[in-house]
């Protein structure tokens, strides 16, 4: 049985608009319809982060309803004509707010830029233009793609995060308010949220994706990459947005043609990173992800224990995020707007600027090292097709920040300090050496908060990542699970 | 060279002190008192363009708290043993 229109896949969706089943304007206004009603959007964006909004969602911070419907109307002409651009072709999507829309503002997150205006488009919005999506909403975000700051709320319980920052993307897509997004990642920030709220997000190797047009938190490690219901989604919308691009210097001269059939998993190789399956206190969640190794092992999966040598990522974040991000936003220190960023924004801005202090060699010696764990980190994934390790130890932390993190729900289930900073993250070493990940979701925790594990493959094997990911949605459903509605408090 | 705080203000008050040292100075300060001294940061401050916000008291202190905090990061990257043929990732391509 076919899920309700708003929820189906990308494949659905455009079978349906192939069959005339529905228009891609009465699919345009179905989203934009349920936006309205479950989604009013924080168009003056708030001095804080707010505690609720009335039970709505708000992860959209403007919603191009004008622009949507004009779009979808030229999409049901080329369609009726036989002109089909691409399997997306007439689907409404949301943009995460750091990519620059032509005529639609563009706020990265921030109230500084809440009447930013771009004249020109990022690169994936021209090229999902010329697919023919249709851009319907550009989502909330942490200000300045900061990781736990947006106003959108998790829709499986409104106290909890949908942490950050692409965090308006992902709820939405997993609300069933618009048929795929777009989501930015320099550390974490589509991984992170799509492991909160239950939804399917891959990060693309660094390189495969144009970020001109998009805001540059760190040029050495940004990246843009899709956010779906389920791996597949995210294949057919990396095609679509994938591929060089003169205007960024990162990108590389590989085309990616998504393979929708993984084909047999027998015999394939996958590194699982034991230690971060034993970081949650909680033996139901230990066990919900020990199932995820038990399903791979029965399609014939060969699973193998591995370990990444003890590194000082964190401090590698911190150093290059803030020299880099320091660099980019020197115009909003001149200018002295630095001090309208939100206020639980403050210590980060003060760290941008200490980074724009640190000496040369100290940000020299970051990148040598980041070099080695590259080497390392290559080296070892090389010897697989994949590895796995939990996307976040626990379910979704609340809302609430202290010291730039979410407060966890139930701190009993969360690892002592000390283990904690002695275990590698996968998403750590992907993240600084460009590898791609892909988040699915893979069951609930005891407070029926969703769960996910992370895949990663590889430099520019982001077909390996989606091949375990679509094998593993096969042959479960977790990725169907819908939040209920009214949406949980 | 390494200074004392009175050698340290002389030398800024003359104008002749660069970002790096003053970022050295830092860091000697921070190990040895605990904490950055007001013209340390003054100067590191003026080094890198106006003071703009952080002329405001409580911006300052914030400042001065994220320095600390930089440097103290810093500290475990200078002390990872590294090979002498690792390059930087100065341009980061994977091709």
């Amino acid at each position: 049985m076919l899920e309700p229109i708003h929820f189906r896949s990308i494949r659905e969706l455009a079978e349906g608009l192939e069959k005339r089943e529905f228009s891609s304007l009465e699919l345009t206004k179905l989203y934009l319809d349920r936006s309205q009603e479950l989604d009013v959007p924080p168009f003056d964006l708030p001095n804080e982060p707010r505690e609720d909004h009335d039970g709505k969602l708000a992860t959209m911070i403007t919603i191009a309803t004008d622009h949507a419907i004009e779009s979808a109307r030229i999409a049901d002409k080329e369609l009726a004509s036989g002109n089909r651009k691409s399997i997306l072709h007439g689907i409404p999507y949301g943009v995460k707010d750091i990519l620059d829309t032509t005529g639609i503002r563009t706020t990265w997150g921030s109230r500084i830029f809440k009447d930013r205006i771009p004249t020109r488009n990022a690169a994936a919005i021209d090229k999902l233009e010329q697919a023919g999506a249709v851009l319907m909403a550009k989502m909330a975000m942490g200000e300045f793609a900061g990781g736990n700051t947006s106003t959108a709320l998790n829709p499986w319980k409104l106290d909890r995060t949908s942490f950050g920052s692409s965090s308006g993307t992902v709820s939405a897509a997993v609300a069933g308010l618009i048929g795929f997004g777009i989501g930015t990642e320099t550390g974490g920030s589509i991984v992170y949220p799509a492991s909160a709220v239950g939804a399917t997000g891959l990060r693309p190797t660094f390189g495969r994706v144009s970020r001109f047009g998009c805001m540059a938190l760190s040029w050495s490690l940004d990246k843009i990459g899709p956010v779906g219901r389920s791996a597949e989604d995210c294949g057919y919308i990396l095609e679509q947005i994938s591929g060089f691009d003169p205007r960024d210097n990162s990108t590389g001269q590989r085309t990616f043609k998504f393979q929708t059939d993984p084909g047999s998993m027998k015999g394939k190789k996958l590194g699982v990173c034991r230690a971060e399956f034993e970081l949650s206190a909680s033996e139901t969640t230990k066990q919900t992800f020990q199932e995820v190794l038990d399903a791979f092992e029965q399609l014939g999966v060969e699973l193998q224990d591995i370990s990444f040598p003890q590194r000082p990522t964190g401090a590698l974040f911190s150093t290059l995020v803030t020299v880099e991000s320091g660099t980019n936003f020197k115009d909003l220190f001149d200018s002295g707007r630095i001090k309208e960023m939100f206020s639980f924004n403050e210590d980060r801005a003060a760290g941008w600027m200490a980074g724009r202090m640190m000496p040369a060699s100290d940000y020299l010696t970051a990148q040598r090292i980041r070099n080695q764990i590259k080497r390392e980190a290559d080296q070892l994934v090389s010897q697989f097709d994949a590895v796995i390790a939990p996307t976040w130890p626990n379910g979704a932390a609340l809302r609430e920040v202290r010291n730039g993190w979410p407060v966890p729900a139930r701190p009993e289930w969360e690892p002592p300090n000390e283990v904690n900073s002695a275990t590698p993250k996968l998403n750590s070493i992907g993240n600084l050496v460009g590898h791609p990940g892909l988040a699915i979701p893979c069951g609930f925790d005891e407070d029926g908060l969703p769960l996910s594990v992370q895949i990663v493959s590889s430099a520019w094997n982001d077909q390996s990542t989606l091949d375990f990911g679509m094998a593993y949605q096969k042959e479960t459903d977790w990725h169907l699970r819908r939040p209920p509605y009214p949406w949980r408090r | 060279m390494k200074l004392n705080r009175r050698q340290f203000t002389k030398a800024a008050a003359t104008g002749s002190v660069a970002l790096a040292a003053a970022w050295q100075q830092a860091c000697s300060e921070l190990v040895e008192s605990g904490e950055i001294s007001t013209k340390t940061v003054e100067v590191l401050l003026d080094s890198q363009g106006s003071r703009g916000i952080y002329q405001e008291e409580e911006e300052f202190e914030r400042l001065r708290r994220a320095i600390s905090n930089m440097i103290r990061t810093q500290a475990s990257l200078r002390d990872f043993p590294i090979d002498d043929d690792e390059q930087p990732s100065t341009v980061f391509w994977r091709g």
